[in-house]
This record gives structure tokens, sequence and C-alpha cells, in this order.
């Protein structure tokens, strides 16, 4: 496939070699991956992972030396994640998707000189955790029709609102989210992004339990909760603009993990459908190949939106077609899992994953609590977390095929 | 098709009932709780119809009520003639392994949906044995669905007995249709309150009910759910187990379909605890397991259809 290999910078190669001698140094002897051990063992050894990642400079790498950084170029985030998915070791917790992935980039974009040095060392360390707080009750899909008030009052914001969906909102130390500033502007423009540290008095956070029994979830209340002036980020107002740079930041790793970890969850199907016996049934066959088919194409979409983070800096509205495509994909590879297992899938047996995203780690038994839980809520929550399938078609529709607007009303 | 017994009237009376009786919480055995409404009577008049109302209502409800168990129970009384049979529990083959007789000593592998009565009646191939529960090890199979009270039945009783009169593929025809009918009554409420969510939930100022991408998926549902009950309602006149075979298959991919659409339209409210919809989710699931799963079903129908190489008509439409 000499066409179509990827080819990243020498000083990212460079770096990945460097990568892998990190992990072949410091990743236990007989690593399996996460997945093959169970929760209590996988949440300590991710802590104790994540300090070593850190006394390394292996978290924030591409964040500027003088706030705890290593200064390194953006394309390196994607080695890293990718030999670190290939090694089946987490990149860091999984709150950490939200303090270090989202706010983090976020500051190193827009933050002041005091908020970068404030916030980025702590967030390296891994002692502050921030959670993310957008969606409300009455503003899903429709972000921008947020409801949650910053009001101005001498040197602080006052807040009013519900925050809902709040992920991990239960370790959070601070949470970061949109508030409206300007109920009279149209609704893009008045809008502001805030810091918001824990505790506060004006501030309650309540566990939302998922189908699967976890709070994996939290609504946060805001009743005349104050926070300093100077935890506004980027200008007033244009919080919008702010929230969506970090959106697009989401897909970069994505594009490099995930074929690897649906390949890796392909591989496990392949082989619960040898354990099974059913590895023989033409229809089975017929269902994996499918799946092979959808998991080597995404691997090109990923290379396709590295190319453009190599050329250009940045993912245009093709990050559409990338989650629309995993998101879909996964619940059909899922089904597949659930109808292997059959009547096992009734049962309850083995170590559930820990995560509730996306594939269970590599590594896995292929037990059926593995299965059940990314069948009712991992998969499943797929197309709807980060932009539904319906928002993600709409902007495809729109923005890459140029077709009119749904008629919206005019608000 | 024969002309129903039951008026509108009675079977509004009766909708209402079920849905009370299925909705308590009593620790009289369901199977008593219906005796005590008349049910056998109101059978009598018209098995299909009142049958079919009671596992949709049941679908609908999502309730944990068994309504299987004494139902087979009654159904091998008739066949039997022998009223005795109707207080046995019926055993579903297990998913593990087949029970088998050697002499009158049967060893057991079986799944039950209650507790276990004096009597358990399993299939062995297409015959039907009964034995005293006595010393049979239960385990509960927990898990997708912890309120149906699946259990696992195993282990080896002397003094088994065959039953005539009655086989289990009669038995298995039967539960296919009730099956069928309660996946139909699950799908039916699935995308009823997906429909009355999409009404009220509001984005963009107006309710998402209007936006065609939410429609086209609720619709498709829709139809997936008719068709199958259409076909569900055939199965309970015709007793036939082939168009038992299609009802359950159709049925359960029904409601599995208008599960996944009516996730999709409830968006995160559709992946929380309090919510209602894990719990028609995960019946789905196990109740489409049962007695062979919609896919697997279709591979049957497909091999049938194929060594016979007569489509057969279902209904005399």
């Amino acid at each position: 496939m000499a066409g179509m290999a990827l080819s990243f910078p020498p000083e990212a190669e460079a770096f990945r070699a460097e990568v892998r001698v990190f992990l072949a140094e410091h990743l236990p002897k007989d690593w399996k991956g996460l997945g093959a051990l169970d929760r209590v063992e996988a949440k300590e050894f991710t802590n104790r992972w994540r300090r070593t990642l850190a006394e390394h400079g292996m978290i924030g790498i591409t964040w500027p030396k003088e706030y705890g950084g290593q200064g390194r170029p953006k394309i390196d985030q994607v080695v890293l994640a990718e030999e670190f998915a290939w090694a089946g070791v987490p990149i860091y917790r999984v709150p950490d998707t939200t303090s270090v992935k989202m706010l983090g980039n976020t500051l190193v974009n827009w933050g002041t000189e005091d908020q970068k040095r404030r916030h980025l060392p702590p967030l390296i360390a891994g002692d502050t955790t921030w959670v993310q707080g957008y969606s409300e009750p009455e503003s899903g899909s429709d972000l921008a029709s947020i409801h949650l008030r910053a009001v101005r009052d001498g040197d602080e914001w006052v807040l009013n609102g519900q925050k809902i969906w709040t992920s991990c909102g239960m370790e959070g130390t601070g949470i970061f989210l949109l508030a409206r500033t300007d109920p009279d502007a149209p609704q893009h423009r008045g809008i502001t992004f805030f810091l918001c540290e824990f505790p506060n008095p004006g501030v309650e956070v309540r566990p939302i339990k998922t189908l699967t029994g976890d709070d994996e979830f939290c609504e946060v209340f805001f009743t005349d909760a104050r926070i300093p002036a100077q935890n506004m980020v980027g200008p007033l107002n244009d919080g919008w603009k702010v929230a969506n740079s970090l959106l697009g930041l989401e897909r970069g790793e994505e594009a490099a993990t995930n074929p690897i970890f649906f390949r890796a969850e392909l591989d496990r199907i392949v082989q619960l459908a040898r354990n099974t016996g059913k590895i023989n049934d033409p229809v089975v066959r017929d269902r994996l190949a499918w799946c092979h088919m959808k998991v080597e194409i995404m691997r090109f979409l990923g290379y396709r939106i590295l190319t453009q983070i190599v050329r250009d800096g940045k993912i245009g509205p093709a990050a559409s077609i990338s989650k629309l495509y995993w998101s879909e994909y996964h619940q059909k590879a899922v089904d597949l899992a659930m109808s292997l297992l059959g009547a096992d899938g009734m049962v309850r047996e083995g170590r559930r994953p820990n995560k509730h995203f996306r594939t269970d780690e590599p590594g896995a038994a292929n037990t059926s609590n593995s299965w059940i839980d990314v069948f009712l809520i991992n998969a499943r929550s797929g197309t709807v977390y980060a932009g539904t399938s319906e928002i993600q078609r709409n902007i495809l529709a729109e923005n890459i095929l140029g077709l009119p607007k749904e008629p919206r009303p005019i608000v | 098709m024969s002309t129903a017994a039951l008026t509108d009237d009675v079977l509004d009376m009766l909708r209402q009932s079920l849905r009370h009786v299925l909705s308590e919480t009593s620790s009289v055995a369901f199977g008593d709780r219906l005796a005590e409404l008349g049910w056998d009577e109101v059978v009598a008049d018209d098995a299909s119809t009142a049958l079919r109302t009671l596992f949709e209502i049941k679908g609908e409800m999502v309730s944990s009520a068994d309504a299987l168990t004494p139902t087979l129970a009654r159904q091998l009384a008739r066949l039997t003639n022998d009223p005795a049979m109707a207080n046995a529990t019926v055993a579903l083959p297990s998913p593990y392994g087949a029970s088998s007789c050697d002499g009158d000593v049967l060893t057991v592998d079986a799944v039950v949906l209650s507790p276990l009565a004096a009597t358990l009646v399993v299939a062995v191939g297409d015959r039907l044995a009964m034995v005293s529960t006595e010393g049979l090890a239960t385990t509960p199979m927990r898990g997708t669905d912890e309120t149906l009270g699946l259990t696992r039945v195993s282990g080896t009783a002397s003094g088994c007995a065959w039953i005539h009169g009655a086989t289990w593929t009669q038995l298995e025809t039967h539960a296919r249709w009730l099956l069928a009918c309660e996946l139909v009554g699950i799908g039916r409420h699935v995308v009823t309150a997906a429909v009355e969510y999409t009404k009220v939930r509001v984005q963009y100022g107006k309710p998402i009910g209007v936006f065609q991408a939410l429609q086209h998926r609720l619709a498709s549902a829709h139809v997936a759910v008719v068709g199958a009950g259409h076909i569900a309602a055939e199965a309970g006149v015709s007793g036939d187990a082939w168009v038992a075979l299609v009802a359950k298959c159709a049925a359960g991919r029904a409601a599995e379909d208008a599960c996944t659409q009516a996730q999709q339209c409830y968006g995160a409210i559709g992946f929380t605890w309090e919510h209602e919809f894990h719990r028609y989710l995960r019946r789905t699931y196990v109740l489409d397991q049962l007695l062979g799963n919609w896919r697997m079903s279709e591979h049957e129908i497909g091999r049938k259809l194929q060594e016979s190489g007569v489509v057969p008509r279902i209904g005399t439409l």
C-alpha cells in the first residue's frame, strides 16, 4: 500500500522512537493491556502510570516549556497517542480528556499569561481535574441556546443556571463552562467561556446514574455562584469560538487511535466467533467481513485527517465523516459481538469495562460483562455524545456538500 | 381469521384489569392472580385475542410478572386433558445444554422464569417429561435484565414420567407466539413513548419531532412493529409452528429496531437509569434470546425454505 502510507515528518518519527524507548523502559513486564486488569487494579495502575508520565514529560508535550510542557509540535501528541494505543496503555486518566486535552489546549490557545501559569502546571501534574459544563437540560444539540447566566458584579461574575451530562463531575476540582453574557445578542455572540473552581458555595454537583448503574455523569447547579473576573477565558461574548476551537482538538488523536482500538476490538470479536463455534456460519462471516472493511477504511479516514493536521495544522468538517463513521460502525460491531454471545449475554460474567465510551480496553477478556456494558452504553451512546449522528449529517450536508440549510427559526 | 368472541367493551375492561394486575407487586403467583380474574373463562371464549392482549400489555408495561410459565402450563393441561398440569412449572430449553432421559432418571438442564412448583416439565427432544423438582439445583441467571427472575435448573432426578398427548413443538409454538406478542408490545410502547418525547423536547426553537431525521427513524420503527404485530396475531389464530417462528423472528427484530431508533431520539436522557427506556432495551435483548434470537431464526427460516423448496403462505388473505 505504498501509495497511501502516511508519512510523518522525520522529527515526529524521531520522537516516536523516543516514545517506544520510554514504553519499553516503563511498562510492566508482560504488559497485556489495561483491559487485563480489574477495575480497582486498573485505577491504581492508571494513577501510578499518570505520575510516571508527568515526571517524564509525557503529558502536555505540545505546551510551551514555560508552563511545564515540552514545546513539541502538535503532531507529536498524535504520535504519542498512537504508540500508547498500540501498547494498550492509556495516555492519562479518563477525566484528563476534559482536563488536559480540552481545557489545557484551550488555555494554551486562549488563556492569559496568568491563567496559563496558574492552571497548566497542575494540569500536567494531575493535581487538578476539570470537567466540562456545556450541555444544559434545554440545550443539547442546540448548544448555542444555553441559558446559564453570567452577570458581572464588580470584580466578579455571578453564575445562575444548570449544566448537565458533565462526565466525571464528582471527580472535578473545577468546571469550565459556557455562560450567556449578552442575552440581547444573536445566540452565538452572547456566550463567554469561564472557569469555576470547586468548592464554591453557590455550586452543587449531583450524580446521574447511567443505565449501567454507574455514576458516570453529573448535573451541576449554580445559584449565585461567584467567580473572580480573571476566570474569563478568551474575549467577552466570544466563548462560542473558544469552545469550537476546543471541539476541533477532540478529533486529532482519535484519527490516529480509533483504527487501533477498533481493530483490536474486532480481533476480540473474531476470537469470540471462534470461541462460540460460530466462525463458520456464513452470516457471521459476512458480518465480520463487513466489520473488517469498515475498520480498514477507518484507518484511511484517519490518515486523511492526520494529513490535514500535518499540512494545515487543523481539521476541517471532514472530522464529521470520521465521527459519523466510527460511531455508526461501532454499534453494528457490538451488535455482532452480542449476537455471538447469544444467551451468554443474558448472564454477567467477568470484569466490567473501566470506561464507558468507545471500545473496552486492549487486553480485556472476552467475557459477557465486557460486552454487555459496551453494548448498553459505550456503543449506543457513541452516536449521541460529542454531536449526534443527525448533527454530523447536517454538518456534512451543509458544509461539505453545500446543500441548503435546514429551515430553522430565527432567534 | 376466526371472529373474536370478545367484544370491544369486554376487551377494554380486560385491558384495564390486566394493567392493574401486571402493575401490582403481589406475593401471589401471577397464575393465581389471573385465576382470580376469571382468566380461564376469558381464554375459553377467545384464547388468541385474550392471550395476545395479555402479552402485548405485559410488553408495553415491561412487567416482570411471569405470565409465560402459567400460560404454558394451562396450554399443556388443555393438550393433555390433565388439569393437574396447569400447576406444573414448564421449563424452556437451556442455552447451555439439553435435558436427557435414561430409564426413569432425568438429567435436567433447563431455564425457568418462576420459582419452581412441585412438578417440572422439560423437553427431551420433542417429547415432554415431568419430574419432581425436589433435589434439583437452581442458579439465578443475573445479567442484562435483572428483573426477569431467569433461573437455570439443573441436576438429576429419578422417577421421571413421559407426558402423552403433547409435544415440545406444540409448547414451543405457543411460547414463541406469546413472546412475539410481548416483543410487539415492547416495540409499540417504545415507539409511542419516543414519539411523545419528540413532541415535547424542544431544540432550535421547535419540537425535535419536526425534523425529518427523527421522523424517518420513528416511522421506520413503527412500520416494523405494526408488521410484526400482524404476523404475531396470525400466529395466535393459526397455532402453526412455522408462523410462530416467523412471528417471533419479526417481533424480535422490530423491537430491537424500535429501541435503536428511539434511543437516538432520546439523546443523553436515554442513557440514564432514571429514564424507563433502558428497561425496554434490556427486556428486548433477553426476550429475543429465548427460543432462538431473530438472527438465528432468520437462519432457520432460510434453511427450511431451502430444504422444502416451498414458500408457505401465511394467513388466508
